[in-house]
């Protein structure tokens, strides 16, 4: 018995190890955070995340400037300054007619908005020209918004093969094939 | 209204020099009397308001705390109400003040004041946004953008320059949210900014429409209005949105010592701590203060409105005389 349970403890422990690698590297040839994604898995759907994540109004500024949710992700959006501020988007992925106005409110208040198209959201606020940030809806679970110096590191990834893309504001996307076996580099470089 | 004006000033003919007087000094001596003129010139007052009038909102006595206070913030500590960037130096005794404005009017209490949107903007919003309309941030906002953010044009022309060209359909629907959200800031204030409830909506509306030129919203020149105003309510703008936002409605009148400490005179005790013409001085031009034990003259470490006319301060020394500062 007790070996059984040994043994049944070794194949699990396994077979953890073989689906568990990561995507980790650097985005290189642009400043700032980038986001690096795996892209769609044929045959493949995730279920949608429960959590919310926040993109926040404060100091007349965007925080975080680039926030990146899986597709179906329900964002909520902030407004922690004491003047009214504003979210809208022109497009999701360059699609015009996903734009959309969430309205403009008093400090305190909070707007939501479900994503359920993937593409890049250059998210803006009317009341204040300069405010701008990104939302990127990719979509897989496989993602990673990377530091201030382009490195970044995608946990849980199964081992396979994928397409995976790099984003960067106001450059144009990256795509690699990645055979991810374990921990597996993957390095980008862009230009705007 | 012209007629109006007429008879004011014909009630006024037996003034000297055309109905005004070069200068008040030798008035300054009796402030009794002086409150006693003033309250047979406030009588002309109303009746000329009503004339031309838009006045929907009763004037009311300034009431409670100044907004620094309300704030918990020291005076040292905040831009607000501060004009030094634009203002002169109180001269010391003997300097010549500086004051290139208009002199007092003998019937300043009596006469309607045309304003425009630009007056209106002088008189509540310039002690904190400047001039320029650009405040000092990150304490005091600029206006600029939140105003440029209501005008459909502007937005279109922002986006096109961003390559995201916008439907005129949506830009209007922005314009109208940001326009609300203006409204909603001068009626209900915020949390750093008093609301301004003393503004009638005809003055609302001048303001937006002067606050839309200042801004560069483009054909905002051809928008400006004229409205009238009682003497007794430009007082009331003047206490309420300028002077309220340092000075306590009521309080202890202060010793020079405790002014010498930081004390700041509550708005109750300036009638009877200075005349019309010392006050009016103080205000547009600036004027020493006694202050510490042996009572020395200093500058004092009040902004000089030198953007403010000679009757229109007058007019808040009215004002404060006829509504009297409450708790």
């Amino acid at each position: 018995m007790k070996n059984i349970v040994l043994i049944l403890a070794i194949v699990v422990g396994f077979a953890l190890a073989a689906s568990a690698g990561t995507i980790s590297g650097q985005v290189s040839g642009v400043a700032g955070p980038s986001v690096v994604y795996v892209d769609t898995i044929s045959g493949k759907t995730f279920p949608a995340p429960t959590q919310h994540p926040v993109i926040d109004q404060k100091g007349l500024v965007f925080q975080p400037h680039v926030t990146a949710v899986q597709v179906g992700t329900t964002v909520d959006f902030l407004n922690s300054d004491s003047v009214a501020h504003n979210v809208f988007w022109t497009s999701i992925g360059g699609n015009k007619k996903l734009n959309h106005n969430l309205g403009t409110w008093p400090k305190g208040d909070r707007k939501s908005f479900k994503f359920d198209t993937p593409g890049a959201v250059p998210i803006l606020c009317n009341v204040h020209p300069e405010m701008s940030a990104y939302l990127v809806v990719v979509p897989t679970p496989y993602f990673a918004t990377s530091d201030q110096a382009g490195n970044y590191k995608i946990e849980n990834v199964p081992d396979g093969s994928y397409t995976v893309i790099a984003w960067h504001e106001g450059a144009k996307n990256q795509s690699k094939p990645v055979s991810v076996s374990g921990d597996t580099k993957a390095d980008f470089s862009l230009s705007k | 209204m012209k007629k109006q004006e007429c008879g004011s000033e014909g009630a006024l003919a037996s003034a000297p020099s055309k109905g005004r007087m070069k200068s008040w000094s030798i008035m300054s001596s009796s402030i009794t009397s002086m409150k006693a003129l003033m309250a047979i010139l406030a009588l002309l007052s109303p009746l000329a308001g009503q004339a031309v009038g838009n006045r929907e909102i009763p004037v009311t006595a300034v009431k409670g705390e100044s907004w620094i206070s309300h704030l918990h913030k020291r005076f040292s500590d905040t831009s607000m109400g501060k004009t030094y960037h634009s203002g002169p130096v109180a001269p010391m005794p003997g300097e010549k003040s500086s004051s290139g404005q208009e002199k007092l009017s003998l019937d300043f209490a009596a006469r309607t004041m045309v304003f425009h949107g630009a007056d209106i903007y002088r008189l509540n919003c310039r002690g904190c946004h400047e001039q320029s309309g650009n405040g000092t941030p990150p304490e005091i906002n600029s206006v600029i953008d939140p105003v440029r953010a209501t005008s459909a044009e502007v937005i279109m022309a922002r986006m096109k320059k961003a390559g995201m060209n916008m439907s005129r359909a949506n830009a209007t629907l922005l314009a109208k949210q940001s326009n609300t959200a203006l409204l909603d800031r001068f009626h209900k204030g915020g949390q750093d900014m008093p609301p301004f409830p003393q503004l009638s909506e005809p003055e609302i509306r001048a303001l937006l429409a002067y606050l839309r030129q200042l801004a560069g919203v483009p054909g905002a020149e051809k928008e400006q209005v004229a409205i009238s105003e009682s003497p007794s309510h430009v007082g009331e703008e003047i206490v309420k949105s300028t002077c309220h936002i340092c000075h306590n409605a009521v309080g202890p009148n202060p010793n020079p010592q405790e002014i010498l400490e930081g004390a700041i005179p509550p708005l109750s005790t300036l009638t009877s701590r200075t005349s019309l013409p010392e006050f009016v001085r103080k205000v547009t031009a600036g004027n020493p203060i006694s202050m510490g034990v042996t009572a020395m003259p200093f500058r004092g470490r009040m902004p000089v409105f030198d953007y403010l006319s000679e009757d229109e301060v007058a007019n808040a020394y009215l004002y404060l005389t006829l509504y009297p500062p409450q708790e």
